[in-house]
C-alpha cells in the first residue's frame, strides 16, 4: 500500500478503533510527549552474526510480556504493542520493565535499528511504579524483505520474537501517539516537502508543549473559493534547524520557502524579552497558497527537534472573486518598501487567478447592444467609448460631433456602458440624446464591469469599421476634422499600427504627445512616461508625425485587422492601465509602429473617471501591481525600446 | 438702410412672463416684443415666456393670451445649465417653431430654460436667426451670475476654471471646463448677442466671445416726460434720498445704512432715506438681523423711511418723492433699470463706482460714483448734496433722455437686418458705439 493511503487509511481508522486493553494505554501516555531519546546504532551486532544470538522465545511478545534479561542483567518483562511498516521503514512500539537494547534483525542477517525511549504512565500504573519514564520504546529499521526479528540484551543477545506487523490499515491514534519519537525522527530524515515526508507530517499529530525555541503567528489568511486560492500572512521567528509550513484542513501542505519576508519591528520588540534564543531575520511573512478554501483553519507549523509544533492557527476568510475587491483587501496587508516584491510574490499569482476568472465569467454574460437611430452601412471608422461612473460627457462628444460633417457621415458610433449604474438612466438619455442632436448610434451592456481593455475590447467586438477610434469618455474633440489626418496615417503607412493625436487638459497644457518606457528603481518598476506633459505645447518637440515608443490609450486609431490579428487590448490588467503600452508593445511584435500626430489636438479631462475610485495608496498599489504585469509580459521589449528612445532611433520627426 | 416691410416673424422667448415674475430681463423683453408686434418691419411677433408652477416641470405650453405662450420649463442642472424637461424641447418647444415658423428668435437670457433650446431652433430650420441679450453674467460665473466670490465679500473680475472651482471646491477644475464647454457650443448657434452695457459686453469677450458678436443697446424705456422736481417746503433742502430694489445683500442697502449710523446726528438728521424694498425675509437671517438692527435707530430718529414694496408701473410714482436715487450695489450690475428710470424721471443718481453702474452713470454730471461697499464715503456723499445749494440742479441738467422702447425696437432690427444667419459676416460699421450713440447718457 502506498504510503499516502497508508496515512489515509490509519487516519480515516482513528476514530474505529478501540483502544487495545492489553496495551494498558490511558490518557497519561499522551498527556507528556517523549523528552529522552536513545539512539542505538547496532553495527556491532550485524559483524558478530546470527549464531552468537540464541534461539527467539517462545512466548510471544505481541500477546503478552514476555520475560528478558534487561541491560542492568535482572529479570524483566517486555512487551509489543504495535508494530508497523511505514514505507521503507519498520516501526515497532512497545515496552519493558527497565532499560534494555533492542534492535531488528532482518532476514538477510542485517541488524539495524534506532530506538526511543517513551514515557509510559499507563505501564506504569499497570506496574504499580511511579514514574513512567523510559518504560516505553520505540524502534525503527529499515524494512527488508522477509521476516524480521526483535533482537534485545546488551552482551548475551537474544532473539525474542519475530516481528508481526500489523495491516498497515491499522496505523492509528494510538499507533501514531506510541511511535511519535520515532515518526518525528523518520520525518527528520527525509527530503522536507517529499511527498514522503508531506505523507509523514500529515499524519503526526502535534505535541502539546509549546516549543520553547520557535514562536509564530497567522494574521491573516483568505481564500476565494472560486479559483481555490488564496494567501497568508503574519510572522515567524524559528531556528534554522527546524522545518516549517502551512498546513491546510485537507491536509495539504505548503512550504515558506517562496514566502516574501519582512522585517517587523514590532514583533521583534515583542519577543525580546520572551525568546531565550536569537530572533529570526525577518519574521514577517507572506506567501500565497495554491489550494485553500475559504471558511476551514490553516495551521502554522514546524517540525524541530522530532516534534512537530502547531504555532498558529487561522481561520481562512473569504476573498471576493471581484479582482478588484480582492486587490483592495489583500493590499491592506502590512508591507514595507519592497512593495513591487511583494506583491509579485505574493498578490500577482491569487490576482491572477482571479481575474482570469473573472475574465472567463464574461464570456457567459449576456451582452445588450442597443441601436439608436438607423446605424451606418459602411462607415470608415468605428469610435469605442467605454463608459464608467459617469455619462454626462457623451453630450459634450454629441455637441463636437454634431458640427463635424465628415464625421456624421463616416463614423459609427459606440458607447460601451460600462456601469451599471449608468444603464438605467443611460436608456432614456441616449433617445432624448439623438432626438436632440440627430446623431445615430450604438451603445452596448457587457453584463459585467469589465474595465477600459475589456469594455473597449466589446466595443470593438460590434464594430464595423476597418478602422478602430478608441476614445476615452474625458476625452473631446476641439474642432471637426480631427479623424481623417489619424486615417491617412493608417492607410498611408502600412508600417505604423497605432497612431494618436496629441492631447491637452482643460488649461489646455499638453497631457499626451507620445509615450515613454521610463524605470523607475527606487520602486522596481518601469512606467509609462508621458513627457513633456504639463507643458505649453509650442513647447513640443514634436511638430509632425512622430515614431514614439508607445501611445496613450485615452485616443488611439488602428487598423481593425491589426487589432483582431493581436488579440485586443489585454484585459489581465486590474481595473486599467498598461493596455495601451502592451497593445502597442504587442503591435510591435507584429513590425508595427507607435505613432504620434501633434497635429491633431484634442482635450483630455484626464482622470476624471478615475475621481470615482478612491485615491491613495489602493491607486497606487494597483499601478504598482499593474507595472509588475507589464514588466513580467514585456521585460525584453521594455529595455530595448527604452535603448532605441534613448540612441534616437525613435524621435520627433523620423516619420515625417 | 432700409427694413423690408413686414417680412420678419420674431419670436421673444424668456426666462419669465412679466405677468408673474418682475424682474428686469423679462420686463425688457416684453417690453420689445410689444414694440416688434407693432413695428412695420415686423409681420408678426409672438412671445415665450418660461413658467414655474412651483412643480417639477412639466415641458407643458399653453396660451396666456393671444400671441403669448407659457412654457412650464426651469432647470435640473444649473452647472451645465441644462433643462428639467428636455424631452420637451424636440417635442412641444420644436412643435411650437415649426408652427410659428419665425424668421428670427430674440431669446433673453438661458436662466430657466437651459440651453438646449437653442439647438432645437436650429436644427428645426438652420435659417432662423437667433439673437440673444445678455442680461447679466450666469454663463461666466457659477456663483448666479454675480460674478462676486462665494464668500460674497470679494468682487470677482475674471472666470477661470481654476479660481471657479476655488470658489465651487466640489466642482472639480475640470467640471469647469465642461461648463464652459456646453455654455461655449452653445453659443456659437447664437447669430448675435445684445448688452445693454458696455461693462457687460466687455465681460462676455474677456470670457471668449467675438467681440465682434455682441452689440450694446440699452434697455428702453417709456416715453414718458420728466418728472416735476419734489415741491420744497420752507427751509426745506434736496435731501430726499430714494432705494429701489431687492433688499439682497448684492443690493448693498446696508451700505449707506451703516454709513448714515456713523454720521454726526446733526447731519445725519439733515438726510432722509426712503427705503422702497422687497422681499427682506426672503434673505438669510443673517442679513435679515444685519439690516433691521441698521434699520431700527435710523427709522426712530426719522432719518429713514420704510417704504415698502413696490410694482414696476409704481416706480415713476414713488420717485415723485424723492431728490435723489441710490443704487449703493456691491456687485457689478449690469445696466440697472433703475438708474434708467430714474434718469427718466429727472433724478440724479448716486451709484458704486464699478460695472454697469460706473457706465451708466458720469460722476458730477448726472449723479455721483461712490465708492464700493464704502460706508462712510456714501454717508459724506449725501450729507454733502443734501446741504449744497445747487448740486441737484446742476446735475439734474446733465441727465439725457434715456433711449424709448421704440428706439430699442428698431435699433434690434436693425442689427438682425444686418446680421444675416450663417454668414461670417460682421458688422464692424455697426459698433455697440454708433448703436448706443445719442441714445442715453455716456460717460465722456
Amino acid at each position: 500500500m502506498p504510503l499516502a493511503e497508508l496515512v489515509a487509511a490509519g487516519t480515516h481508522s482513528r476514530k474505529n478503533q478501540p483502544p487495545r486493553a492489553e496495551t494498558c494505554e490511558g490518557q497519561q501516555h499522551q498527556a507528556k510527549l517523549p523528552t529522552e531519546m536513545r539512539m542505538n546504532m547496532f553495527d556491532r551486532w550485524a559483524k558478530r552474526g546470527r549464531s552468537a544470538v540464541s534461539r527467539p522465545l517462545r512466548a510471544d511478545p505481541h500477546i503478552s510480556p514476555v520475560n528478558v534479561v534487561l541491560d542492568d542483567g535482572l529479570p524483566g518483562s517486555l512487551r509489543i504493542d504495535r508494530a508497523i511498516r511505514l514505507g521503507d521503514w519498520r516501526i515497532v512500539a512497545g515496552w519493558s520493565t527497565g532499560a534494555i537494547e533492542l534492535a531488528i534483525r532482518a532476514a538477510d542477517g542485517g541488524v539495524a535499528g534506532t530506538a526511543f525511549a517513551t514515557p509510559r504512565l499507563d505501564v506504569a500504573a499497570h506496574l504499580g511504579v511511579a514514574c513512567g519514564d523510559g518504560l516505553g520504546f520505540v524502534l525503527v529499521a529499515p524494512a527488508k524483505q522477509g521476516e524480521a526479528e526483535l533482537l534485545c540484551g546488551k552482551a548475551g543477545r537474544q532473539v525474542v520474537h519475530a516481528i508481526r506487523t500489523e495491516p498497515t490499515a491499522l496505523l492509528d491514534a494510538n499507533a501514531l501517539a506510541l511511535m511519535m519519537p520515532a515518526l518525528g525522527w523518520l520525518a527528520s530524515r527525509r527530503t522536507p516537502f517529499s511527498q514522503e515526508w508531506i505523507d509523514l507530517v500529515k499524519a503526526i499529530p502535534v505535541g502539546d508543549a509549546p516549543s520553547p525555541v520557535m514562536r509564530g503567528m497567522l494574521e491573516y489568511a483568505a481564500a476565494n473559493g472560486g479559483v481555490r486560492a488564496g494567501l497568508a500572512s503574519g510572522w515567524l521567528s524559528a531556528p534554522e534547524s527546524a522545518i516549517v509550513w502551512l498546513q491546510d484542513a485537507e491536509g495539504g501542505v505548503h512550504g515558506l520557502d517562496r514566502a516574501f519576508r519582512m522585517d517587523r519591528e514590532d514583533v521583534c520588540t515583542a519577543l525580546a524579552l520572551d525568546m531565550p534564543v536569537p530572533l529570526q531575520h525577518q519574521p514577517g511573512f507572506c506567501v500565497w497558497i495554491d489550494g485553500l478554501t475559504p471558511g476551514t483553519t490553516l495551521d502554522l507549523k514546524a517540525l524541530h527537534g522530532n516534534v512537530i509544533h502547531q504555532l498558529a492557527q487561522a481561520l481562512v476568510v473569504a476573498l471576493p472573486s471581484d479582482p478588484v475587491e480582492a486587490a483592495r483587501q489583500l493590499f491592506s496587508a502590512p508591507a514595507d518598501a519592497r512593495l513591487a516584491e511583494r506583491i509579485a510574490i505574493m498578490e500577482m499569482p491569487v490576482l491572477d487567478a482571479l481575474i482570469v476568472a473573472d475574465r472567463h465569467r464574461w464570456k457567459t454574460v449576456p451582452v445588450r447592444v442597443h441601436e439608436v437611430g438607423s446605424p451606418m452601412s459602411e462607415p470608415r471608422v468605428s469610435i469605442i467609448v467605454p463608459l464608467y461612473g459617469r455619462a454626462d460627457f457623451v453630450e459634450h462628444h454629441f455637441i463636437e460631433f454634431d458640427r463635424d460633417p465628415w464625421l456624421k457621415r463616416n463614423a459609427d458610433i459606440i458607447y460601451v456602458v460600462d456601469d451599471r449604474a449608468l444603464i438605467e438612466r443611460f436608456t432614456t438619455d441616449a433617445h432624448m440624446l439623438h432626438r436632440l442632436y440627430g446623431i445615430p448610434f450604438r451603445w452596448i451592456w457587457g453584463g459585467a464591469n469589465r474595465g477600459f481593455a475589456g469594455a473597449s475590447n466589446l466595443g470593438a467586438s460590434i464594430a464595423t469599421a476597418p478602422v478602430l477610434l478608441f476614445m476615452n469618455s474625458d476625452v473631446f474633440p476641439q474642432a471637426p476634422g480631427w479623424l481623417p489626418p489619424l486615417l491617412d496615417v493608417l492607410e498611408q503607412q502600412r508600417d505604423i499600427g497605432i497612431v494618436a493625436p496629441r492631447l491637452v487638459f482643460a488649461d489646455g497644457s499638453i497631457q499626451h504627445a507620445g509615450m515613454q518606457f521610463v524605470r523607475r528603481e527606487e520602486l522596481g518598476i518601469w512606467i509609462n512616461h508621458h513627457p513633456f506633459m504639463g507643458l505649453d505645447p509650442s513647447l513640443d518637440p514634436h511638430a509632425h508625425l512622430s515614431i514614439v515608443p508607445a501611445v496613450t490609450g485615452a485616443c488611439v486609431a488602428i487598423r481593425r485587422e491589426d487589432f483582431e490579428r493581436v488579440a485586443g487590448w489585454d484585459d489581465g490588467y486590474l481595473i486599467g492601465d498598461f493596455e495601451d503600452s502592451d497593445l502597442c508593445l504587442k503591435l510591435r511584435r507584429e513590425g508595427l509602429k507607435s505613432a504620434y500626430l501633434p497635429q491633431v489636438q484634442l482635450t483630455h479631462l484626464e482622470r476624471q473617471s478615475f475621481r470615482l475610485l478612491d485615491q491613495g495608496p489602493f491607486r497606487s498599489q494597483v499601478l504598482m501591481y499593474n507595472a509588475l504585469r507589464h514588466q513580467h509580459r514585456w521585460q525584453d521589449e521594455l529595455e530595448h525600446v527604452a535603448l532605441e528612445s534613448e540612441s534616437g532611433v525613435v524621435g520627433p520627426g523620423v516619420a515625417a | 438702410m432700409s427694413i423690408s416691410q413686414g417680412e420678419e416673424r420674431i419670436l421673444v422667448i424668456s426666462h419669465a412672463h412679466p405677468d408673474f415674475s418682475l424682474g428686469g430681463g423679462e420686463l425688457a423683453a416684453y417690453n420689445l416684443f410689444q414694440r416688434y408686434r407693432e413695428h412695420p418691419a415686423v409681420e408678426h411677433a409672438w412671445f415665450l415666456g418660461r413658467i414655474d408652477r412651483g412643480r417639477s416641470a412639466t415641458g407643458a405650453l399653453g396660451l396666456r393670451r393671444l400671441d403669448e405662450y407659457l412654457w412650464e420649463q426651469s432647470i435640473s442642472d444649473w452647472h451645465l445649465m441644462q433643462a428639467q424637461h428636455r424631452d420637451s424641447l424636440t417635442t412641444r418647444f420644436a412643435d411650437l417653431i415649426r408652427a410659428l415658423r419665425p424668421t428670427i428668435v430674440h431669446a433673453h437670457h438661458y436662466m430657466h430654460l437651459g440651453l438646449g433650446f437653442l439647438r432645437v431652433i436650429k436644427q428645426v430650420d438652420p435659417s432662423i436667426r437667433v439673437y440673444m441679450t445678455l442680461h447679466e453674467y450666469m454663463a461666466i460665473c457659477r456663483n448666479n451670475g454675480q460674478m462676486v466670490k462665494t464668500d460674497g465679500r470679494h468682487l470677482c473680475s475674471r472666470a477661470s476654471d481654476e479660481e471657479c472651482h476655488r470658489c465651487f471646491p466640489e466642482q472639480s477644475v475640470e467640471d469647469f471646463w465642461l461648463r464652459k464647454h456646453i455654455f461655449m457650443r452653445h453659443f456659437d448657434l447664437i447669430d448675435g448677442f445684445v448688452s445693454p452695457s458696455r461693462f457687460l459686453r466687455q465681460r462676455y469677450i474677456d470670457w471668449g466671445i467675438d467681440p465682434s458678436r455682441i452689440t450694446v443697446i440699452e434697455n428702453g424705456q417709456a416715453d414718458e416726460p420728466v418728472l416735476p422736481p419734489r415741491q420744497l417746503e420752507q427751509g426745506d433742502s434736496r435731501n430726499r434720498f430714494g432705494f429701489f430694489g431687492q433688499l439682497t445683500p448684492y443690493k448693498g442697502l446696508h451700505v449707506p445704512l451703516e454709513g448714515l449710523l456713523q454720521l454726526d446726528e446733526a447731519r445725519r438728521r439733515g438726510i432722509v432715506l426712503e427705503v422702497h424694498g422687497a422681499n427682506l425675509e426672503l434673505q438669510t437671517p443673517e442679513y435679515r438681523d444685519r439690516v433691521q438692527a441698521l434699520l431700527q435707530p435710523l427709522i426712530e430718529q426719522g432719518v429713514v423711511q420704510w417704504m415698502g414694496s413696490y410694482a414696476p408701473h409704481e416706480l415713476r410714482s414713488r420717485m415723485k418723492g424723492v431728490d435723489w436715487v441710490v443704487v449703493p450695489s456691491t456687485w457689478w450690475e449690469n445696466s440697472p433699470m433703475v438708474i434708467q428710470e430714474a434718469f427718466l424721471g429727472g433724478r440724479p443718481v448716486l451709484v458704486s463706482d464699478i460695472g454697469g453702474m460706473a457706465e451708466k452713470v458720469r460722476h458730477d454730471v448726472d449723479g455721483l460714483q461712490i465708492a464700493v461697499g464704502n460706508s462712510s464715503q456714501w454717508a459724506r456723499a449725501m450729507a454733502a448734496v443734501a446741504a449744497s445749494a445747487d448740486a441737484w440742479d446742476r446735475l439734474r441738467l446733465g441727465i439725457g433722455k434715456p433711449m424709448t422702447h421704440e428706439q430699442c425696437a428698431s435699433a434690434h432690427l436693425q442689427l438682425f437686418e444686418r446680421r444675416p444667419s450663417g454668414s461670417d459676416q460682421v458688422i464692424s460699421a455697426l459698433s455697440a458705439s454708433t448703436l448706443t450713440e445719442g441714445m442715453g447718457p455716456r460717460r465722456p
